[in-house]
C-alpha cells in the first residue's frame, strides 16, 4: 500500500506559480545626449598607431550605461562609464581611412527588466572618418618671418589625443626654458630679435608627456653694415634694416676705434627700426672704425637682454670704399684712376666712373710666389710692368686696358735675376743689366734700344724721363744721361746723397724737367743744366706725390695730409688723419683731386 | 496514514534568499511556507507501550520573482525532504475509545534541493540554471497523539510536535552550496511544528 501511496504523496510535493508584476513604463522618449568633452574635435581623426579617446557624455536625467567604440563596424571595446578614456589601437588595422563609430548606450527610462540587465537602452551612434597613419609622427620645426616677427612651425601633430604643444627656448644659460604651451603648431617669439637661439617643440598628448620632442636652431640674422662716405663727404654707416623688427624695442650703434677698445662708445640710439643710417660725427679720414650694432627686445617673460643682443658689426676704414680689402700698393694711372695690386691681381679704378675698370689675374700653375712683387709705372701712368719670377717674364700692359697685356723674356737683358726699372710714358724701359750697367728697352715695340755702361749699385735709384730721353742714375751721386737714337751721353753730375734727395722725378709732361725736394724746397729744374727753374718752400714731413696735370700735390706732416698748390705751395685742403703715410700700408696718393688710401678708401677734395 | 501541517525554518535559506537578493526590484514571493506534510506509518502495541516505524515526506520552497513587458526573472528554491524514522509511545491515557499518547519519533532526513534560476529578457531566454543538491540530517520530534475508534478496527488521531533537525549538514552535490556573504555552508533547516490527522486501521487489535 505504501508504494501505491508513495507516488501520490510526491506528486503533492511545494509548488508555487506566484510572479511578482513589476510597474513599469513602457513608453519613454528617447534621451538628448550631449558631449561634454570628447577630444574628437574634427570631422576626420588621424591616429598614428594608437589614440587614446577622452570622453564624457550626458543623456538629461538618463543614465549613459556605456561607450563602444568601433572601426568599420567592427567593436574594438567598450567603456562602461559615462565619461573616461579609451585607448584605441589600430595596429591590425590596414593603413588608410576608416569609419569610426563612438556608440553612446543610455538607459531608457522604463525600469524594465530588460534595462536592467542592458538588455534595453537607447543608442546613439557618432561618426568619424578615421586615418590611420601607421607610419608615425615626426616633429619637423622651421621657421619663417611674418610682420617683423618670428613665426616657429611644426607639423601638427594630428591625432585628437594632443594635449598641447610645450615651446621651449634655451637661455643665456644653456638650459631649456618653458615658454610657451599651445594647441596651435605655431609660436611668434615676439623677443626674438635676431640673435643666435635654439628652441625645443614638445609634443604632449593625453598620456604621455614627452610623445615627440625635437629641437630647432636659428642662427643669427647678422645685418649687413656698410661704411662709406656720400658725395658731401661724410662718412655714413648703412645698415639692412633688422628683419625682426617688430621686437626690437631699442637700436644701439657702438662706435670705436678697431684697435682701441677704450674709444668704443654709444653713438646713437633709436627705437625706430626703420632709422638705417648713421652719420659719423666722429673720425678721420683712413680711421680703422668699427660699428656695432646691438637690438635690445622688447620685455619678455623669457629672458631681458638690456644690453641687447650684438647683431650688426662692421670694420672698415673712413673714406669712400673702392675696395673690402686693404694693403693695397697704389700707383697713379694716366690721371683718371690709378692701379692698385696686391699679390695676384691687378685693379685699374677709374676715379671718373667710380669703379673698377680693369683687373688683371695672372697667376702661373704651381707658382706659390706673387704675381706683383715688382710692378712699375710709367710716369702719367699710361703703362705698367711686373715681373713675374715664376716664368721669370717681364708683363707689360696698357693700365686702360689689362687684358692687352704682352710677356717678356728679358733674361738676356737682366740675366735670371730681377732688380727694378723704370718705365717711361713711351713704352721705353731701364733696366739693370746683368753685364753691368743698364740696357734701355722699347716694351711697345719688343726692341732693344742700347746699353749704357755704368757702376752699379743695388741701392741705385733711376728715373727716366716720359719720352725716354733723359734718364738719372742715382748711387753716391745723380747723374743725368740723355739718349740720342742709340747713344748716351752724360748731361751732367752732382754728387748728391742720396739720403737727402729724397723725392725727384722727372715731369711727365714735360721731359726736359725734373722735380728735386730735399727736405726744404720743392725745385723744378732743367734737365739740360740743372738750372732752377722754379722753386718752392715745402717743409713738409714727407712729399707723397705731385698731380702734374691739375698742378697740385699731396704732403704730409704732423697727422695731417696736405694738398698743397703746385705753383706756390699753399695748402688748398688739409685732411687730419690718425695714421703715418710713410708707412707702405698706409700709403696715400693724389689723383685728379682724389686722395686714395692704400686702406681701400679714397678721400675727394671736390 | 497521517497528514498535516507544518512549519519551516530553514534559516539558512532564508539568508541565502537575502544575499542574493537582486538590486533591481523583485519580490519574495514564497519564501518556505507551511505545507502539507504526509506520513505513512506502521505501530506496534504492546500494553501502554507501542513502537512503530514511519515514513515522512516534506516540501516547501521560496521564489523570487519580476516580471514586466520586457521580461521574467525568477529564483527558485524547491526544498523537499524523505524522513524515515522509528517512533516509541507511551500511552498516557485511556479512554473507552480514545487514547492519549506521548510519542517520540527519530530518524533521518535525506533532503533534497532544487535550484532553478531564470532569466528571459525581450522574449529570449537569457539564462536558464536549474542544480539538484541534496543533504543528510537527523531529526527527532517529540509530540502527543490522540486517536479515537470510530469502528472497532478504524480510528481517527490528532498530532501534533515540534521537529528537530540534528547536524548542520550543507546541501551539496559536485559543489557545495555555500553562503556568498559569510561563505558558511548553506543546509536545510525543517524545524518548525507539526499538526495533523491520521487514519489509522488496526490489525491485530480491538476496541
Amino acid at each position: 500500500m505504501f508504494i501505491f501511496i508513495l507516488p501520490v504523496i510526491m506528486g503533492c510535493e511545494y509548488q508555487t506559480d506566484e510572479i511578482y508584476n513589476r510597474k513599469v513604463n513602457p513608453d519613454v522618449s528617447p534621451p538628448d545626449i550631449q558631449v561634454i568633452d570628447l577630444n574628437i574635435i574634427s570631422d576626420t581623426l588621424y591616429v598614428y598607431g594608437s589614440v587614446t579617446i577622452r570622453f564624457k557624455f550626458t543623456a538629461g536625467n538618463l543614465e549613459v550605461k556605456k561607450v563602444s567604440f568601433l572601426i568599420d563596424g567592427e567593436e574594438k571595446g567598450v567603456v562602461f562609464s559615462d565619461g573616461g578614456s579609451f585607448n584605441l589601437s589600430l595596429s591590425n588595422q590596414r593603413p588608410g581611412i576608416h569609419d569610426l563609430s563612438v556608440r553612446i548606450y543610455t538607459t531608457t527610462g522604463s525600469g524594465s527588466l530588460a534595462e536592467e540587465f542592458d538588455a534595453e537602452s537607447y543608442t546613439e551612434n557618432r561618426t568619424w572618418k578615421l586615418v590611420y597613419l601607421p607610419q608615425g609622427y615626426n616633429l619637423e620645426i622651421s621657421s619663417s618671418t611674418e610682420d617683423g616677427l618670428l613665426h616657429l612651425h611644426w607639423n601638427r601633430y594630428l591625432s585628437s589625443d594632443l594635449k598641447e604643444y610645450i615651446v621651449y627656448k634655451r637661455n643665456s644659460s644653456f638650459a631649456y626654458s618653458e615658454i610657451y604651451r599651445t594647441r596651435l603648431n605655431e609660436y611668434i617669439d615676439s623677443a626674438y630679435v635676431g640673435e643666435d637661439a635654439e628652441y625645443a617643440i614638445k609634443v604632449v598628448t593625453d598620456d604621455n608627456p614627452e610623445y615627440a620632442q625635437n629641437w630647432f636652431r636659428i642662427n643669427s640674422d647678422v645685418i649687413q653694415m656698410s661704411l662709406n662716405m656720400n658725395s658731401s663727404g661724410q662718412y655714413i654707416v648703412n645698415w639692412t634694416k633688422p628683419r625682426y623688427y617688430n621686437a626690437i624695442d631699442t637700436i644701439i650703434l657702438w662706435q670705436g676705434l678697431a684697435d682701441n677698445s677704450n674709444s668704443v662708445h654709444r653713438a646713437m640710439t633709436t627705437t625706430n627700426p626703420n632709422d638705417t643710417v648713421f652719420k659719423v660725427l666722429s673720425g678721420k679720414f683712413g680711421d680703422k672704425m668699427s660699428f656695432y650694432i646691438r637690438l635690445v627686445p622688447h620685455n619678455s617673460a623669457f629672458e631681458n637682454s638690456p644690453q641687447g643682443n650684438l647683431l650688426g658689426h662692421i670694420t672698415g676704414y673712413l673714406g669712400f670704399s673702392y675696395d673690402k680689402d686693404e694693403n693695397w700698393t697704389l700707383l697713379p694711372a694716366d690721371n683718371d684712376g690709378f692701379i692698385y695690386f696686391d699679390c695676384f691681381k691687378i685693379n685699374r679704378y677709374s676715379l671718373s666712373q667710380l669703379k673698377l675698370i680693369s683687373e688683371l689675374k695672372y697667376q702661373i700653375k704651381n707658382c706659390s710666389g706673387c704675381l706683383s712683387s715688382a710692378v712699375s709705372s710709367s710716369n702719367t701712368g699710361k703703362y705698367l710692368s711686373n715681373f713675374v719670377y715664376c716664368d721669370e717674364t717681364l708683363l707689360f700692359s696698357n693700365t686702360e686696358d689689362l687684358s692687352t697685356y704682352s710677356l717678356h723674356n728679358i733674361n738676356n737683358i737682366t740675366g735670371p735675376s730681377y732688380h727694378s726699372l723704370s718705365l717711361a710714358d713711351n713704352g721705353t724701359a731701364l733696366f739693370h743689366s746683368s753685364q753691368g750697367g743698364y740696357d734701355l728697352y722699347n716694351l711697345v715695340s719688343s726692341s732693344r734700344i742700347g746699353h749704357y755702361n755704368s757702376d752699379y749699385d743695388y741701392q741705385t735709384v733711376q728715373r727716366i724721363a716720359p719720352d725716354g730721353s733723359y734718364f738719372t742714375i742715382c748711387t753716391d751721386s745723380l747723374k743725368m744721361i740723355k739718349v740720342s737714337d742709340s747713344s748716351f751721353s752724360e748731361m751732367w753730375k752732382i754728387k748728391y746723397l742720396k739720403d737727402y734727395l729724397r723725392f725727384y722725378e722727372f715731369n711727365p709732361f714735360n721731359p726736359d724737367e725734373i722735380y728735386f725736394w730735399e727736405g726744404s724746397r720743392l725745385e723744378v729744374r732743367s734737365c739740360n743744366d740743372l738750372s732752377v727753374i722754379s722753386s718752392i718752400h715745402l717743409s713738409d714731413l714727407y712729399l707723397l706725390n705731385i698731380d702734374y696735370k691739375n698742378n697740385e700735390f699731396l704732403s704730409y706732416n704732423s697727422g695731417h695730409l696736405l694738398v698743397r698748390s703746385l705753383n706756390d705751395g699753399s695748402v688748398k685742403y688739409d685732411i687730419p688723419v690718425n695714421f703715418d703715410p710713410h708707412y707702405w700700408y698706409f700709403a696715400c696718393i693724389l689723383v685728379n683731386h682724389t686722395i686714395v688710401s692704400a686702406k681701400g678708401v679714397m678721400y675727394f677734395l671736390q | 496514514m497521517g497528514s498535516g501541517m507544518a512549519t519551516f525554518t530553514m534559516s539558512d535559506l532564508k539568508e541565502y534568499n537575502d544575499d542574493i537578493f537582486p538590486e533591481f526590484d523583485a519580490k519574495l514571493v514564497s519564501d518556505f511556507p507551511p505545507f502539507l506534510y504526509f506520513q505513512p506509518r506502521l505501530k506496534f502495541t504492546w500494553l501502554r507501550f507501542s513502537f512503530g516505524v514511519e515514513y515522512t515526506y516534506l516540501s516547501t520552497g521560496s521564489r523570487i520573482s519580476a516580471k514586466d513587458y520586457s521580461g521574467e526573472y525568477l529564483f527558485d528554491m524547491m526544498v523537499h525532504s524523505n524522513n524515515a524514522g522509528i517512533v516509541l509511545g507511551w500511552e498516557l491515557m485511556r479512554q473507552k475509545k480514545g487514547r492519549m499518547i506521548a510519542a517520540m519519533k527519530g530518524g533521518f532526513a535525506y533532503s533534497g534541493l532544487k535550484i532553478k534560476y531564470y532569466l528571459e529578457l525581450q522574449n529570449s531566454v537569457i539564462s536558464e540554471i536549474s542544480n539538484n543538491l541534496t543533504a543528510l540530517l537527523y531529526f527527532f520530534e517529540p509530540c502527543l497523539e490522540y486517536s479515537y475508534f470510530v469502528l472497532p478496527k478504524i480510528s481517527l488521531s490528532l498530532h501534533a510536535g515540534y521537529y528537530f533537525d540534528i547536524g548542520d549538514k550543507p546541501f551539496k552535490t559536485d559543489f557545495t552550496l555555500t553562503n556568498p556573504e559569510n561563505r558558511n555552508g548553506v543546509g536545510p533547516d525543517w524545524k518548525g511544528f507539526r499538526i495533523g490527522v491520521g487514519l489509522n486501521y488496526a490489525i491485530n487489535q480491538r476496541l
